[in-house]
Order: structure tokens, then C-alpha cells, then sequence
């Protein structure tokens, strides 16, 4: 019909057709880059604390190796939701041990690649120099506020908890209290002002050239039970032998690295040697 | 029993922030409107900010600013004895920063759609300028007004960043409804989570729903 | 008095008008379109900001830039009617009457309520929403609600530019007898000669926005001068007053302050009813010799006071009856014919059926 074919000349004509359009949407999608460039390399999905000591651990494997290293830094709990969901990581090293565990139940990890490679140093620290950060001052309860990481599910969190539970100050203390996602954010409270002192870990102090600054308090071990940070070979790895080579480098050669950024170490266990797969 | 305060806290902090904002953007908008000098056009883009910014470095300056050494905490400090910061006051400020462009915008593009003849018509009737907002602009604007306000609600009942940062997480007094939910995820409880995502989104989606049903039928 | 002083740079368009009108009275603002005649209106009513402006109302300073001095417009006592009046979506008419009526002192209020409405027609609609009513009852609603407001004065812009010419003659009929009965003054803005001449006591010509001049009506439409007497509707009004009836022959006698004029009516007008009547240019004929047995009701004497000639081969004619002026529009031909020259005696006939009886 002459009508039908006038109106279809008119359309093309006007510019751009649908078809264009569909055309330069999918051809933009098709341009983003999408995978991680393959090759000898190890993801590893870090919590938050540990990526800077990750780093020089890194650093020091690479060179070892010619293996390098990805990694992804986020809470614990945020990374496991992730590679609950089939987040792309070939190795996990949570801030506690809780996850790992959780990942080995589920199926998602090795069981015998579980392995504590730090302990956590939980130090309260204050921005001033005095009044001194320390158990005087937390029982004197002469300021505003103390921060923690969340007790309910972060480890320095649950060990500050106890901490002030064992000193019998949880409930004098417990309206002072205020209350980070991780040990970085209470770490930020505290130089923001708005509390006076945090319960963090001396890595993060240590880190953030904080050790020689304001005043800290290393928390005896005796006030709390070890914090485990442990690590874990993911089930669906791309490179089994590379992360396996990286955590035994981490279990190893690491160790004096680990302890001198400020960590306790764990005492070494014999190691057996993980199933072949 | 299951805590609800989160869910409460929440509301209370929506509640509260929107009418704020309502009575101090309804003024302001109004003067950005009025003339284009550039200092207003400044003003604009100042007050559209905190939507460019990430809200946990949005948090971390407000909380820079709430705290007992910044300037708002200090004259806190002053005169109540006690920084913002950790604060539900503390939270309200924070989150009329982080809400402002979500009410101010819809209020700016109602005013420049209002005809001046109407607000010409009203003064040489007899109407004073308190008088022409009340009897003429507040109801010509009220599609406008609504959904400043349902906007404004639903972008704070919904906070996160800048709740984390400004607020410490303290349960009753700053654990709103996204941080509770997040904590949960974190600690593995994911049924407590999903009961509160569910009452947070229906929530949002039947405030948006009506709001878009009330102010679509006025074709 | 009214006195102002105003200089805006509005866009492209700059405006300078300075000048002094009559407090009581009709005055009207003519000129054509884009000369700036709303703007002037707006400057009066204190609408428009940013200019040079100085203006008093008797002895009230309404607005003077340099002192700094300026009385919003909501208190100075003026009513406005727009040429296109706006209300708020979904008032009724009552709700609309109602807004400026609220706003006045009980003492001030003009009347009942209930009584304006009646004049005005408006009874029935009240309950009715404005934007169901034509465009002129929803002027007659704009016009009553400004003076349900009690103006001391009231500046109107073209407000019936959009209705029918029949309607609008009973509008501005209207307009007259409320002027007549409450003697509030008013600004009227037009572009329509005719309208300025029928409304104005008091004129000012307009032009790209300058005054071009500013006096009293009847002198101005018949100064040749101006560009009101060189148009091809050019007209005059003459102020007049009943005299008689003919209801055989259905006309009226009209009497004015020179002579007597002849007038169709269908029915007698009150006893001494004052009554303005027009005369267009082009309905008036000149002869050098009284003539005799002519079908034109009307023949005067008068005397020329000045020529001027116009494009396609018109002469314009300004005229004296006595002290009342009045224009006769001819052929070029004709004038050069007839030795029109001014100073010489003429009679002017004034076709009967042409007088316009408003």
C-alpha cells in the first residue's frame, strides 16, 4: 500500500531507528571489559585489616614466586556473602574464624587448607596523650565516648567485649558505648573526635603510624580469648597449585612479616600435607 | 521478642528530618528561584552536592563537624555540655545535609512553574507576601509538596553511609533500620535481616506508590 | 494627581515615560502594540522591579528609587484586571469574589456581598468553577473581584481584547456605569482608538515606549498632529445630553455644548442623561455653501483649523464647532476642490445613522 511504504521512508529517514539504538547499547555493554585478565595469578578476597600487611606479604611472595597477587578487601561478613554467591576468589583470609569455618560447612572451601595465620593484638588507644588510655581511665569513665567494632559479629569487637566484661566495666561503661562495623571505622571515631578512645587492633595502629601518637594500652591476652584470623583455599579456585603455593607462603616465610606488622602468631602446628585433588 | 527499635528509630529519624526540611526548603527554595545571579546558581549546585558525594565521606565530614572538636559540635558543647555527635540530634543534621537536594528539587522545579500573574493577582487583592505563600503557593505547589516529602522520607528512612559514620551504631538511640539490617547480614543472621529489608521495602514502595498515584491523577 | 517617572531596560525594549494624570476620571494608555503600554501599567502598579522608578498618588510616595522609599503593591489600595486573568485551578466564582473581599477591613468593604454579585450578573454562577464560564464572564468575575477588593483605583490592560465586539460594548457600557456610580477612577490600557476615545476623559499616546503626548481626550483625538486623527478610524467623542425623543421616527435629540445632533434610537434615553457620543472621521463631509434638501440629518457650521494629508489620497480635516473639535476625512481631490484652507467656514454634515449612541 503506497500509505504503509510513505510512513516506513518517513521513519528511516528521521534519524535513528530502533534498531540503532538497540545496536549501540548492546555494542557499549560488549566494550566494557569484563574478565580479569587470566595468567598465574591468586585472588585473594582480604578483610579489611589485613590489606595493608596483604600487601607486603604480596610483595615480598611475588618476588619469591613470579606469582602475583589480586586482592579484594571488605568486612569478613561482607566477603563471604560474596563468595556465598559465587564471588570469583581463589583464597579467603577472614579477620576471624567464624567464616571460614561457615565456608568449610557449606562446601565452599577445603577443609584441611583451614588454618589460623595471625592472632589479633586488640589495643585501646586515644587520641590524647593524657589521660592515659588504660584501665584507670576506662573505670575513672571520664570521657564521652568508646568506640568498638560491633561485638555481635566483628572479633575485636567481641574481644573488647570481654575485655570490659572481664574487668567488670561493661555495665558502668555500657551507655558510653559506641559501636563501628569494623575496627577501622572505630578507629575513625576516635580521630574524628567524637570518641575519645576505641578498642582496635595494634596492625591498624601500626598502619596508620598511630603506634607513637596520642597513648595506647595493649590489652593483656589473659582479658580475652585469641583472636583466630584465618585463611582458607576456596573450592572453586581458578589456580589450585598458585593459592595453594600463596598459604603456604602465608603458614611460612610470612610468618616474622606478620608478626612484625604487628600481630601475634599462632603456634605452629605440624602441618599435614592437603589431599590432592 | 524481636527488636522493633530499629524500625522505630528509623521512622522517628524520617519523620523528624522531612518536616525540617520541608520548613527550612520551602524558604530557601523559593529564594534560589526568585533571581539568577550567579551566587544563587552557586547555592544550586551547593545544595545538589550531597547527592555527587559518597555517603561514608559525606559521614565522615559531618561527623568531622558534629564532634566536640568541629564547629557545630563545640558550640554543642557550649551550650549543652556535649558534642553531636553519637547523638539522634546529630543524626537529624546529618541527615537534612544528605536530604537536602532530594526536598529542595522537586520545590525549585514547582516554583518555576508557578505563574507569577498568580502571585501579581493575589498582591493587588490585598495579599501580603506571608499571606500569598499560604493562600496561593503552598496550594498550587501541592503535587510538588508531596513529593518533596515522600522523597525526603523515603532517602533518609533508607540511609546508610552517613547513618554509619555520624551515628555509632548505639541500638536504640542510633541503630536505625539499614544499619540493623547490614549487622545482621554481617553476624550470618540473614532471617532477621530479610524480615527488616521486607518491612523496609514495603514501606518505601507504598509511600512511592501513593505518592505517584496521588500526584498522577491530577492530569 | 498621579505623577510618575519611569526608565526600564527590559530585554530589547526601553522605556522613558514621565507625566502627570488626573486622580478622578477616566484615563486611558493607547498606542500600538509592543509600544509598552502593559509595562507602563505593571510599572504603575509597582509589578515590575529594577527600574528607575518614582511615582505618587496624590500625596502618598508610592515609589521613588533614589530615596529608596516603596510601598509594595498589595498596600497600596489599586485593583488590576489582566487581559488574560488568572485563578487558582478549581475555585468557584465564589471562592474567586471572595479572595480580595476576605482582605479589606469590613469598613472599607464596598457594599454587600451579595448586592455586587447581583449587578454584576453573577448571582447564578456562583457556585459554578471558573473554568467552566466563557471568556466574558470570567472577566466580568476578574472585574468584580478586584472591586469586591475596594480599590481606590483601577487599572485595567486591555481587558476585553478577547471577546466579541458586541459583548464587549455591554462590558465596557458596564464599565462606564460603574464608573458613573461609584466615581472610582480608572487606568484603562488599549490598543483600539475607537475604545480610547469612547472611554477616556484623559489620553496618553503611547509610542515605542515614549510619551508621545498626554491631555484631554477630546483635544488629542482631533489633533492632526498625532496619529490618532491620521488614522482611517479616526474619531471623535462629543459629550452630549438628552433633550428629546421621536419615537415616530425613532430618533433622539441630542444636545451638546455647540449645537444639537440628531441621533438613531429605538427608545428615549432618561431625562438630561448624559451621554458621550462618537463621531468617525470618515462619516463627516464638508460643504463651502449650506446644502439644501440633503438626506444627512446633521449640518453645522464650522470653522477649519488645519489640514493634513494623508497616504492614498486622503486630507484630514481638523474642525471646529464652536469650542468642539471634530475631524472630517475627505478626498485629496475634494479638498483641493473645495479650497479647504484653515480659517475658512464650512458646514460639516454628520451622516445620522453614522453617530454611534454608546
Amino acid at each position: 500500500m503506497v500509505v504503509s511504504a510513505r510512513s516506513k521512508s518517513r521513519r528511516q529517514r528521521s534519524g535513528i531507528s530502533p534498531r540503532k539504538w538497540a545496536r549501540g547499547f548492546v555494542g557499549t555493554l560488549l566494550a566494557l571489559p569484563l574478565a580479569v585478565q587470566a595468567g598465574t595469578s591468586v585472588r585473594v578476597a582480604v578483610a579489611a585489616d589485613f590489606y595493608k600487611p596483604l600487601e607486603t606479604i604480596a610483595a615480598a611472595y611475588s618476588r619469591q614466586s613470579g606469582i602475583h597477587v589480586v586482592a579484594s578487601a571488605g568486612s569478613s561478613g561482607g566477603l563471604y556473602a560474596q563468595i556465598t554467591n559465587g564471588a570469583p576468589y581463589d583464597v579467603f583470609l577472614s579477620a576471624n574464624d567464624l567464616y571460614p569455618r561457615q565456608l568449610v560447612a557449606g562446601g565452599l572451601a577445603e577443609s584441611a587448607s583451614r588454618f589460623t595465620y595471625a592472632q589479633g593484638v586488640l589495643v585501646l588507644w586515644g587520641a590524647q596523650a593524657s589521660p592515659a588510655a588504660g584501665p584507670t581511665t576506662l573505670r575513672s569513665a571520664a570521657f564521652a565516648h568508646l568506640a568498638l567494632a560491633n561485638p555481635h559479629f566483628a572479633p575485636y569487637g567481641q574481644a573488647a567485649q570481654e575485655v570490659l566484661e572481664r574487668l567488670g566495666l561493661l555495665k558502668q561503661l555500657h551507655s558510653r558505648l559506641v559501636f563501628g562495623e569494623d575496627v577501622g571505622q572505630a578507629l575513625q571515631f576516635t580521630i574524628s573526635g567524637g570518641a575519645q578512645y576505641a578498642f582496635v587492633s595494634s596492625a591498624q595502629l601500626l598502619a596508620a603510624g598511630l603506634w607513637r601518637s596520642g597513648s595506647h594500652w595493649v590489652v593483656p591476652v589473659s582479658l580475652y580469648s585469641p583472636i583466630n584470623q584465618q585463611a582458607v583455599l576456596l573450592v572453586h579456585a581458578r589456580n589450585i597449585e598458585a593459592a595453594r603455593s600463596f598459604l603456604r607462603f602465608l603458614r611460612g616465610p610470612a610468618r616474622p612479616l606478620i608478626a612484625r606488622l604487628g600481630y601475634r602468631l599462632p603456634e605452629v602446628v605440624k602441618s599435614q600435607p592437603p589431599a590432592h585433588r | 521478642m524481636f527488636d522493633w527499635s530499629p524500625l522505630v528509630l528509623s521512622v522517628e529519624l524520617a519523620t523528624v528530618t522531612t518536616f525540617l526540611l520541608l520548613l527550612t526548603g520551602i524558604p530557601l527554595a523559593w529564594w534560589l528561584v526568585r533571581r539568577k545571579t550567579v551566587v544563587r546558581r552557586a547555592a544550586y549546585a551547593l545544595v545538589a552536592l550531597p547527592l555527587a558525594l559518597p555517603p561514608t565521606v559525606l559521614g565522615f565530614y559531618l561527623l568531622l563537624a558534629l564532634g566536640p572538636h568541629g564547629p557545630l559540635g563545640a558550640f554543642a558543647v557550649r551550650w549543652f555540655g556535649a558534642s553531636f555527635a553519637f547523638t539522634f540530634t546529630g543524626l537529624v543534621i546529618a541527615s537534612m545535609v544528605y536530604s537536602l537536594p532530594l526536598v529542595v528539587q522537586p520545590l525549585t522545579s514547582g516554583f518555576e512553574r508557578l505563574d507569577a500573574h498568580h502571585l501579581e493577582t493575589a498582591a493587588l487583592l490585598g495579599a501580603g507576601p506571608w499571606d500569598r505563600l499560604v493562600s496561593v503557593v503552598l496550594p498550587l505547589l501541592r503535587a510538588d509538596l508531596l513529593t518533596a516529602a515522600v522523597l525526603g522520607f523515603i532517602h533518609t528512612f533508607g540511609e546508610f553511609g552517613v547513618v554509619l559514620m555520624v551515628g555509632g551504631d548505639i541500638p536504640g538511640r542510633t541503630r536505625v533500620l539499614s544499619l540493623a539490617i547490614y549487622d545482621h547480614v554481617q553476624a550470618l543472621e540473614y532471617h532477621q535481616a530479610d524480615l527488616l529489608s521486607a518491612v523496609a521495602v514495603g514501606m518505601s514502595f507504598t509511600a512511592l506508590l501513593l505518592l505517584y498515584l496521588i500526584t498522577q491523577r491530577r492530569r | 494627581m498621579l505623577t510618575f517617572r519611569f526608565q526600564l531596560r527590559l530585554g530589547g525594549f526601553d522605556l522613558d515615560a514621565q507625566g502627570v494624570l488626573p486622580a478622578q476620571g477616566r484615563s486611558v494608555i493607547f498606542g500600538p502594540s509592543g509600544a509598552g503600554k502593559t509595562t507602563l501599567l505593571r510599572l504603575m502598579a509597582g509589578l515590575e522591579r529594577g527600574a528607575q522608578a518614582r511615582i505618587a498618588y496624590g500625596d502618598e510616595l508610592w515609589e521613588d528609587r533614589e530615596q529608596g522609599v516603596r510601598i509594595p503593591p498589595h498596600r497600596r489600595r489599586i485593583g488590576l484586571v489582566f487581559q488574560h486573568p488568572v485563578f487558582m485551578p478549581g475555585c468557584t466564582v465564589e471562592q474567586a469574589l471572595r479572595y480580595g473581599w476576605r482582605r479589606r477591613l469590613p469598613a472599607e468593604r464596598r457594599g454587600a456581598f451579595a448586592a455586587a454579585a447581583e449587578r454584576f450578573g453573577l448571582s447564578a454562577q456562583l457556585q459554578r468553577r471558573v473554568v467552566t464560564l466563557s471568556g466574558g464572564e470570567r472577566q466580568r468575575v476578574a472585574l468584580l473581584r478586584a472591586l469586591l477588593a475596594a480599590p481606590r483605583l483601577l487599572l485595567l490592560d486591555e481587558p476585553f481584547s478577547g471577546i466579541d465586539t458586541e459583548l464587549r460594548a455591554t462590558l465596557l457600557h458596564a464599565l462606564e456605569a460603574l464608573h458613573a456610580a461609584e466615581a472610582l477612577p480608572m487606568i484603562y490600557v488599549t490598543h483600539s482608538a475607537e475604545e480610547a476615545v469612547r472611554f477616556a476623559d484623559h489620553l496618553l499616546l503611547l509610542e515605542a515606549g515614549r510619551v508621545r503626548a498626554l491631555g484631554p481626550a477630546d483635544m488629542l483625538a482631533a489633533d492632526i498632529s498625532l496619529p490618532l486623527a491620521r488614522r482611517p478610524d479616526a474619531v471623535v467623542a462629543i459629550n452630549t445630553k438628552f433633550v428629546q425623543h421621536d419615537a415616530n421616527d425613532g430618533v433622539s435629540l441630542l444636545a451638546f455644548s455647540d449645537g444639537e445632533l440628531w441621533v438613531t434610537a429605538s427608545r428615549p434615553a432618561a431625562p438630561g442623561a448624559r451621554l458621550r457620543v462618537l463621531v468617525h472621521a470618515r462619516d463627516v463631509s464638508l460643504a463651502r455653501t449650506r446644502p439644501q434638501a440633503s438626506s444627512i440629518l446633521n449640518v453645522m457650521p464650522a470653522r477649519v483649523v488645519a489640514l493634513a494629508e494623508l497616504p492614498d489620497a486622503a486630507v484630514v480635516v481638523s474642525l471646529r464647532i464652536g469650542n468642539t473639535p471634530l475631524l472630517a476625512r475627505v478626498s485629496r481631490r475634494s479638498a483641493r476642490e473645495l479650497e479647504l484652507q484653515p480659517g475658512c467656514a464650512v458646514y460639516a454634515q454628520v451622516k445620522g445613522v453614522a453617530l454611534q449612541n454608546p
